[in-house]
Order: C-alpha cells, then sequence, then structure tokens
C-alpha cells in the first residue's frame, strides 16, 4: 500500500505537468488526503482475514468504499462536467481522473462504469454518441494513467436522464458529464 | 375574383383556361373547361371562383352584352 | 389546439374584386387581349388567395339503436380542420342539417359561400355491425362529387371517420390525405432525478385512444414503424446499455434484436421492410450499419472515426442520409447503399444540422437545425439546397413527415415539459398536441392504416 500511495504521489505531479493546475496549495492538500485515505484504507486491508485469492477483490472493495464515502479525498468527486459539443477533459478534472485512475491502477479487482450524459439541446441520438464519446475521454484518460481497460465499462445514457430538470445554461453545465459508478 | 380564388397546396405553376357563358341577368350559364391544369382540384377551383362571383355585373345595353356573353378566364396565378 | 393561420372567411363576399375587374374593363381601364374567338373577352387571373377550402360537414343521421357512440361527422371535421387545408362551419352555423341528397337546399348553401358539403348516415346493420355512408356534394355545380357505403364496426367507427377524412382530403385537394394513421411516442413522468417512468405509447394521429405498449424504469427512445406499421423498433436501456428492439404491435411480443457493446440505436426500417439501419459503436465509435431483419446479419455501412448516426432511409431504399461530426460539427451527410463516399447536403446552413428525416416524396429533409436562437425544425429543399426554417421555439427536435408529407410531427418545450407540435412544410399552419401530462417526446408518424 506504500508503493501505491507513492505512485499515486507520482501520477499526481505527472498529472498536475501535464493538466496545469490552478493551485498548488490545493494539490498538497489534496495529495494529502488522498494519502490519508490509502493508509486508511491500507490498515483495513490488512485486517481482513478472508481467504487468499478473495483478498485482493475484497481489498479492492474496501478501498473504494472507503475513499468514495470520504468527502475529504478527490475520490469524492464522481462527476465530471464537460463543455458544450465537446469530450474534451477539462484541467480542473484533471486531479480527479487522476485520483480514480490510481485507485484502479493499485485495485485491479475494482471495476468501474463510465456514464456519459448530454444536455437536451440538440439531437437525442447524438447526443447519445456524445455521451459516449464523454465516457470514451474519460477511459482513455483513466488507462493512460494507469488502470487496466478491462476495469472500466462505459454506457452512453445521452440526454436521456438529465441531473437535474431546467432549461438554462446552469441545468445544461450539470447535465454534460461523466459519472463514475463503482 | 382573386378574392375568391383559394390557392391550394401543390398549386405552384399551375394554370388553367375557363370559358364562361353569361346570361342577360349576369348568371353563369356555363363553364367549359378550355384548358386544363392538369389539376383537378385546380380547376375545380377556378370554377368556383367565377360561380361564386355570379351573378357578374353585365351591362344593360344588349349590344356591349353580346361582347361579354362569352369570356374567357385564364387561372395564372403568380405564387 | 390552436392554428397560427387564421381561416379567412372568403364566402362573404366574393363578388366585390370581379364587379371591379368588370367595371374596370368595361370603362377601358384594364388590358384586354382577345381571345381565340373574336371579340371575346379574357380575362386574367393572376391572384389568388391561399385560404382554407370551405366545407361543411353536416352531422350524420343515426339510424338503427345503439349508434351514436362516435360522432363521425365530428372527427371528419376536426380532421379536415386540422389539416390547415379546410374551414369547416360549426354544425350551428349550418341553414340545414340534411342526410340525403334531395334534402340539399343549394341556394341556402351558396349564399353562405359554402362550396363543400358532406352529408352522411351511420347505419347499424342487423347482425350488430355499422355501415357508415357519406356523399360529397359540389354545391356551386348541385353535383355529388364523391359517394362511399363503408362497413364498419363499433370499435373501429373512428378509424372508418378517419379514412372518411381521407378519401375527402384526396377528392378535394388531389393530394392524399393522412388521417388514418397513428403516432408512436415516448413519455416520461419523473417523479425525482433517480425514479422515472418511461413509456412507450402509441395513439391515432389525433391524439385519440393513447396506449402504452412497453413501459421501463429505464429510458426508452427513438421508435421507428416498420413500413407496413405492424412493427414498431425502438432502444430499450433495461439491460443498462442501448439495445434495439421489435415489437409486434398487435400481440406486445418483443424481441431484443441487436445488442453488443457501445451504443446500439436509432433504428430506421428500409422501405422494403426487410433491412433496418442502425448505429453501432461495437467498433470503436458510432458507424452506421445494416441490419438484415431475415438473416440477422450487418453490414456495416460508414467507417469514419467521427460520430454517423441517424440515419433515415431515401423512398427508394437506395440512399441514406445521417448526421456526422466529421467536418467538425453534426452536418447532414447522404450515403449510397451500395457503396461510395458520403456526400455533405448541409453547407453553409450553420454548425448544427442533425436528425434528418426523408419527406416521403424524396424531395425534401426535415431536420433539426441549431443556430442563435436555439434549435428548430428546418426542411431542406434537396432541389434548390434552400434551407428554410419552419418552427420557431428554443428546443424543437425530432421530426417526423406525415405519410402523405403534409405536415411534420416534432417535440417542442411547453410549459409542462416537452410536447408535440406538428407544422405544415412550409411552417405557415401549426399545431400543438395536447396527448397527456408530463413529457412526451420522439414522435414518429407510421403509415396509412388499412
Amino acid at each position: 500500500m506504500k508503493g501505491a500511495g507513492l505512485k499515486l504521489m507520482v501520477v499526481l505531479l505527472t498529472a498536475s505537468l501535464v493538466m496545469g493546475c490552478s493551485s498548488r496549495a490545493t494539490k498538497t492538500d489534496n495529495a494529502q488526503s488522498r494519502a490519508q485515505v490509502e493508509d486508511r484504507t491500507g490498515s483495513r486491508g490488512t485486517d481482513d482475514t478472508g481467504g487468499a485469492q478473495a483478498q485482493p477483490l475484497e481489498a479492492g472493495r474496501g478501498l473504494s468504499v472507503a475513499a468514495l464515502n470520504d468527502p475529504d479525498s478527490p475520490l469524492a468527486v464522481r462527476t465530471i462536467y464537460f463543455d458544450y459539443d465537446s469530450a474534451n477533459i477539462r484541467a480542473d478534472f484533471g486531479d480527479t481522473v487522476a485520483a480514480h485512475a490510481e485507485l484502479l491502477a493499485a485495485n485491479p479487482g475494482v471495476s468501474v462504469t463510465l456514464e456519459g450524459h448530454a444536455d437536451e439541446r440538440g439531437a437525442r441520438e447524438y447526443n447519445l454518441a456524445l455521451g459516449e464519446r464523454r465516457a470514451l475521454a474519460v477511459r482513455r484518460q483513466l488507462v493512460l494513467l494507469g488502470a487496466s481497460a478491462g476495469q472500466i465499462r462505459t454506457v452512453s445514457y445521452g440526454e436521456e436522464r438529465p441531473a437535474v430538470g431546467g432549461h438554462d445554461e446552469q441545468a445544461y453545465a450539470m447535465n454534460r458529464r461523466v459519472e463514475l459508478v463503482y | 375574383m382573386r378574392q375568391s380564388f383559394t390557392i391550394l397546396p401543390g398549386f405552384e405553376g399551375l394554370n388553367c383556361i375557363l370559358r364562361i357563358t353569361l346570361v342577360p341577368s349576369g348568371e353563369v350559364a356555363g363553364v367549359q373547361i378550355v384548358k386544363s391544369s392538369g389539376n383537378a382540384a385546380f380547376d375545380r377551383q377556378a370554377e368556383n371562383a367565377v360561380r361564386k362571383a355570379a351573378p357578374l355585373p353585365v351591362p344593360s345595353d344588349p349590344r356591349l352584352f353580346q361582347q361579354m356573353r362569352s369570356i374567357s378566364f385564364v387561372f395564372d396565378p403568380q405564387t | 389546439m390552436y392554428s397560427t393561420h387564421k381561416p379567412e372567411i372568403c364566402w362573404l363576399r366574393p363578388t366585390r374584386a370581379l364587379s371591379l375587374v368588370l367595371s374596370l374593363i368595361l370603362a377601358g381601364g384594364l388590358p384586354v387581349t382577345a381571345g381565340a374567338q373574336d371579340g371575346e373577352l379574357t380575362i386574367r387571373i393572376e391572384q389568388g388567395i391561399a385560404s382554407p377550402l370551405p366545407i361543411a360537414v353536416v352531422p350524420f343521421a343515426l339510424v338503427g339503436d345503439g349508434v351514436g357512440s362516435v360522432d363521425v361527422a365530428a372527427v371528419v371535421r376536426a380532421d379536415l380542420a386540422r389539416s390547415g387545408q379546410f374551414a369547416a362551419m360549426p354544425p350551428e352555423d349550418m341553414p340545414s342539417q340534411p342526410a340525403s341528397f334531395n334534402a340539399v337546399n343549394f341556394k341556402d348553401w351558396r349564399v353562405l359561400g359554402m362550396e363543400n358539403l358532406v352529408i352522411g348516415k351511420l347505419l347499424q346493420d342487423p347482425d350488430g355491425g355499422y355501415v357508415v355512408e357519406f356523399r360529397v356534394i359540389d354545391v356551386y355545380r348541385g353535383k355529388q362529387l364523391l359517394g362511399y357505403r363503408i362497413p364498419t364496426s363499433q370499435a373501429n367507427l373512428r378509424l372508418t371517420a378517419h379514412h372518411v377524412a381521407d378519401l375527402i382530403y384526396e377528392r378535394l385537394l388531389n393530394q392524399k390525405g393522412a388521417f388514418a394513421t397513428r403516432i408512436a411516442y415516448v413519455t416520461v413522468e419523473r417523479k425525482s432525478n433517480t425514479d422515472s417512468t418511461f413509456r412507450l405509447q402509441i395513439a391515432d394521429a389525433d391524439g385519440h385512444d393513447p396506449h402504452t405498449i412497453l413501459e421501463s424504469k429505464q429510458p426508452l427512445m427513438s421508435p421507428a414503424w416498420s413500413p407496413d406499421g405492424t412493427r414498431l423498433a425502438y432502444v430499450s436501456f433495461e439491460d443498462r446499455n442501448s439495445a434495439i428492439y421489435l415489437q409486434d404491435i398487435r400481440s406486445g411480443e418483443r424481441e431484443k434484436i441487436i445488442s453488443g457493446p457501445g451504443i446500439n440505436s436509432s433504428p430506421s426500417f428500409a422501405p422494403d421492410g426487410k433491412r433496418m439501419a442502425v448505429t453501432l459503436s461495437r467498433d470503436g465509435n458510432p458507424e452506421i450499419y445494416l441490419y438484415h431483419l431475415e438473416s440477422r446479419s450487418l453490414t456495416r455501412l460508414t467507417n469514419h472515426p467521427a460520430i454517423d448516426t441517424e440515419a433515415s432511409w431515401a423512398p427508394d431504399g437506395r440512399s441514406i442520409v445521417f448526421t456526422s461530426d466529421r467536418g467538425g460539427g453534426p452536418q447532414i451527410y447522404r450515403l449510397d447503399i451500395e457503396g461510395g463516399d458520403a456526400q455533405r447536403l448541409t453547407f453553409n446552413m450553420g454548425n448544427y444540422n442533425a436528425s434528418a428525416r426523408y419527406a416521403p416524396d424524396g424531395r425534401k429533409l426535415a431536420l433539426v437545425h441549431g443556430g442563435d436562437k436555439g434549435y428548430r425544425i428546418a426542411v431542406l429543399d434537396l432541389a434548390t439546397n434552400a434551407l428554410n426554417v419552419v418552427t420557431n421555439a428554443k428546443l424543437d427536435e425530432s421530426p417526423s413527415f406525415a405519410p402523405n408529407g403534409s405536415m411534420i410531427i416534432y417535440a417542442t418545450m411547453g410549459a409542462g415539459g416537452t410536447e408535440l407540435a406538428a407544422t405544415s412544410t412550409d411552417g405557415r399552419l401549426k399545431q400543438r398536441l395536447a396527448l397527456q401530462r408530463g413529457e412526451v417526446r420522439e414522435p414518429a408518424w407510421g403509415p396509412i392504416r388499412k
């Protein structure tokens, strides 16, 4: 688990170099909180007295659940938002994607579903394709940062499952998204 | 007449010629389709326009009326 | 329902214009050309008014016990008025309500400028069946234009009334009607962000008799009619991913026909009913495939790293149009089924054109056109390449042509959510279809019912 923590730091540094980050202080905070998460779940993994084959899976599950339930963890952010008609991962979500990539890389037994969504404007079928493109963009980045493709399932709901109602830019911004579902 | 000639969808580019026979009272005695538009609805709207306009205002002078006893109408709406 | 087109009551003063014309001629104020015969006057009428045709559909006489459950004349009247091509006289304005040709007092109707009269009877057979009998009468000529006797049943009375309206429409306008048709659409009842009920419904084209053919907690989308109107293809997410299903409307029997990794969507029946164009992303990104219903095999039609989706068949079945963002944003392309390169159809028409649907005559496309003012329905004339925006709301989508090409049904944002509306292809006439509360979307206009 210590190895994983170190790797996470490396990944984060790489990510910050690649993505460019708004605030160095925030970066450090994120890194620390994430390290704590790793420690905590690590110890829980050690306490686990399950069978040998089951251990990685159990450990992985424990890890994800704990981290995802920690509001201070970047893993608590499980929705990535997009610009209009775009599937580019915005710089402000670099950390989030990197954190999830690290989680997956460290826990091969953990899998995630990426649900791609679009806002309601325009053609439904085109939006279904756009939702998929967004989900695939996140998957590509996760794999680039160490996750295995086999851990990731993608599905697009297009504009069929909006996160919020309303027909203004604020609502649209909340609906153009990829949700990470563990 | 143009007020009562109803243009319907599909009438674009069509035209027809009707020959109308009048009686001295101005009533329509007969309508003959000299040249059909090829669209029955168009021809019928043209004929209806004439029939709805009857009785037509005709001169009381019998000699003048003779000139108007038979009138050709060309329906050629510019759409 | 409302109409933006005010029916002009042109039978009130029809003589004034002609009187004027003749007076001017007689006064020598208008050029008059000589006709074929010497001395004959020729008058050119170069203007008319695009106005609805006056028609009076007299309430049908009821003959026999138990008749009258459906007001056939009222259904016919509403159909004709809804088309925007007819100004139907309200029964209370009628000078009389004849049920037979001999009872018609032509003078009364001519005074009112009424050109077309429909009279009829609804009779009950001794064996319990029904017969609808009707005539269309040309008031100014005093002649019958059309007369039918149609055996039917209690259950089919409304359908028969729609058939009557279609027969009248075709006789008077020289164009096929589309009243005896149904529409399929999706409704959404949203209890919370995570709890919605999706329903696939079918209703008569006038909104009557809606019934649910499928209900799901997961999204349903993209209903597509088989050309014979017996089956619907659609997309369901019930297995936590999009999959294409085919359902027999009468029996309710359904089958998942295409599922796989990625998107499985946008079904569109070929005119032959044997093939379907579908969008699948099993090979990495959305491409259009041909699905052969009998052999259940797939042939890939497009191959491009961009999004390719929303196929619609040309009526001759030899080509499709589809949406692709290979040029940057979504635009409409055409592709021959037998092969060749896709040709872009929407050039210099803004950054967003999608959801193209072929008109039944193959000469036009209806599509979603996005611009500064929002997303609207536009009609692209394939011969002249002119794009005509025919709606004016902000979030219009999912256009679908009536089988006679006269109207386009689409989804638009209403006060209570998405609702259905229809527009004439020139945008002159608009109607809303008040089906029910809540979201109603993705209308698909079915074929003419036999």
